[in-house]
């Protein structure tokens, strides 16, 4: 199902706070924050509409989704599990943890399938398949 | 999916992980990332040390409604600032109590509440910096999460000192759990009448926006921080001109880190003379040590400046665990190693900087005597190789040598001469680089270089483990 692409997102952003309007170019990092919560990532006319509404250059916007590590263009699987890689965290055996863990693709399996959800499943699982290649 | 993730601000339960917005303490280790995603939660944090002002309401487990911390004297240092002093009055106590900058750079907070204070034109800016990325560091997330109220508190009282009208709180993406409670608390505030118009009847309004960022270590360099909140990508300004001239959206910008922020209430309600009866003559108060790695008790620890890592190690957190003490990496990965020699130093400013030890934000991360360190250094280094925005060539082109270099040395594959490279990239990057990130970016190396240079000789694959 393609994410819709409205203003409603921006509006919603501020929804969250009502005492804050964010015209223009500061509002775009709240605005992307928000428009990922709802889709997973930011869409190809997700990121048109934000660009348009906030009158901010597309270029710009992509800039920023690429600088932070935190924001994805391309889709993510519904579950994502981040591991700290860190020295504390690495020498209590996060890097065991971290090599042992199975690719994507089967963990996108492995979550209930019931039928109705079946065919969103299956793209779950290609959607993963994808960017498990991208990553690795 | 799984990713690795930089620090989650969760040392204390290592090795953690999240799950969407879940946080994970002490994962399962050896077992499939299925089984990781519905296991252990993260708990509330272990805080002790012998002397708790800061931390007296962390660590319960619960978070303090407006109600709640109103009763145990909460917003009381604003009201009394707003109806008994002037600004100017609130910025005099401030410097009167020594209070410094606990980020890291310890710039006395009152001095640059004072520039921004004097700095002209009516619109002006408080930032709270909550982007805590360092690794080894959680006390920000333990104040934000257990306190949140304090922390708005103190944003208000710099607000009401320097004369500005609004504040932002950025909080880094990695604590949705901090983010939820500060969001909460800051609807109890305007509901409350602490936050927005004509606050305790005074012509002061304040209002404060909280903002997320969205997984980039360089934001907590403040003026890459501006930017972020400008919407921009997080790349460092040149200063001059400080924050205090021009800061935020180019206007004068107060930042201060969340600890700092949080001392202020305590200043204001008890004096400046009550605030200095703790800690040394040129560091007053308190300080917040987060204890990872291999110690028993791993936590957040509060005390008064001048009792020694001795104390706070062996007293406070259970002493070593699994081992004997090989190393200390002290104010975390931008920090320097310490050893056994350096216990009886005093945490102070000054002791510190005699011992050449940064005090950072406070890390004390240890490492027994079985860890091997080739290994923790490659592992830094791959952190800033990551977290370099690119911005300046030191720190692009010198994160990446240096991840190079550290990678075949821990591979057991050092080259003759590969410490004396270290040295230069290190070198380099501190004295060429633009801001905080590329200065630090290779002070554990050049320290660890310092202490055993045998651990970057070429012969050095015969030993898996650095012994003492």
């Amino acid at each position: 199902m393609p994410p819709t692409a409205s203003n409603s997102l921006i509006h919603s952003t501020e929804a969250a706070q009502p005492h804050i309007n964010n015209p223009g170019h500061s509002g775009l990092l709240p605005a992307l924050l928000k428009a990922q919560k709802q889709n997973g990532y930011i869409s190809k006319p997700v990121a048109a509409e934000i660009a348009r509404a906030l009158q901010v250059p597309l270029a710009d916007v992509y800039g920023v989704i690429e600088f932070y590590a935190l924001l994805y263009s391309k889709p993510t699987a519904v579950r994502v599990i981040r591991i700290c890689g860190d020295p504390a965290c690495s020498i209590a055996g996060s890097h065991t943890a971290l090599k042992l863990c199975v690719p994507a693709w089967v963990l996108a399996l492995t979550k209930p399938l019931p039928m109705a959800g079946l065919w969103w499943s299956a793209r779950h699982a290609w959607v993963c398949v994808t960017r498990h290649q991208r990553r690795w | 999916m799984v990713e690795r993730s930089p620090c989650l601000g969760l040392c204390d339960q290592a090795p953690a992980a999240m799950v969407n917005d879940q946080a994970l303490g002490s994962i399962p280790v050896g077992v499939p990332a299925a089984v990781i995603a519905s296991k252990s939660l993260a708990k509330p944090a272990v805080v002790g040390g012998s002397l708790r002002h800061l931390t007296r309401r962390c660590g319960t487990g619960t978070t303090p409604v407006l109600a709640t911390y109103v009763a145990d004297g909460g917003y009381s240092a604003l009201t009394k600032a707003i109806q008994q002093l002037t600004p100017a009055g609130v910025i005099a106590e401030l410097k009167a109590s020594g209070l410094v900058g606990r980020g890291g750079a310890a710039f006395p907070t009152g001095v640059k509440w004072e520039s921004a204070a004097n700095a002209s034109g009516a619109e002006k800016y408080i930032v709270c910096n909550a982007d805590e990325s360092e690794p080894g560091t959680f006390k920000d997330r333990i104040l934000m999460e257990d306190d949140p109220h304090a922390v708005l508190e103190g944003m208000l009282l710099a607000g009401y000192a320097c004369g500005a009208q609004r504040g932002y709180l950025y909080v880094r993406a990695e604590y949705p759990h901090a983010q939820q409670r500060l969001a909460a608390a800051i609807a109890e505030a305007y509901a409350g009448g602490y936050l927005g118009s004509n606050l305790l009847g005074s012509k002061f309004c304040f209002e404060i926006e909280l903002r997320s960022g969205a997984g980039a270590y360089i934001c907590g360099e403040e003026t890459a921080l501006f930017e972020s909140i400008e919407g921009k990508r997080g790349f460092p300004r040149v200063k001059p001109p400080f924050p205090t001239t021009a800061g935020l959206f180019g206007k004068p910008t107060v930042v201060n880190n969340v600890e700092t922020l949080c001392n202020v209430p305590l200043i204001i309600s008890a004096g400046a003379a009550a605030y200095r009866q703790h800690g040394t003559e040129k560091s007053p108060g308190s300080k917040l040590f987060c204890l990872s790695g291999d110690v028993a008790r791993p936590g957040l620890y509060e005390v008064p400046f001048g009792v020694t890592l001795r104390t706070i190690l062996d007293e406070m957190a259970g002493g070593v665990s699994g081992g004997t003490l090989q190393a200390v990496l002290f104010g975390g990965a931008a920090g320097a190693f310490a050893t056994a020699a350096h216990l009886d130093v005093r945490m102070t400013f000054e002791d510190l900087r005699k011992a050449d030890l940064p005090l950072g934000s406070g890390v004390v991360m240890v490492f027994n005597h079985t860890r091997n360190l080739r290994t923790v250094l490659e592992g830094l280094a791959h952190f800033f190789a990551e977290e370099s925005c690119g911005k300046c060539y030191p720190c692009q082109l010198g994160t990446v040598r240096q991840h190079e270099i550290l990678t075949r040395v821990a591979a057991g594959h050092a080259r003759a001469g590969d410490s004396q490279l270290l040295s230069d990239v290190g070198w380099t990057m501190l004295d060429a680089s633009l801001c905080g990130l590329g200065q630090t970016a290779a002070t554990a190396t050049l320290s660890a270089i310092k202490l055993w240079p045998e651990l970057f000789a070429a012969n050095g694959k015969a030993q898996p483990a650095h012994t003492p």
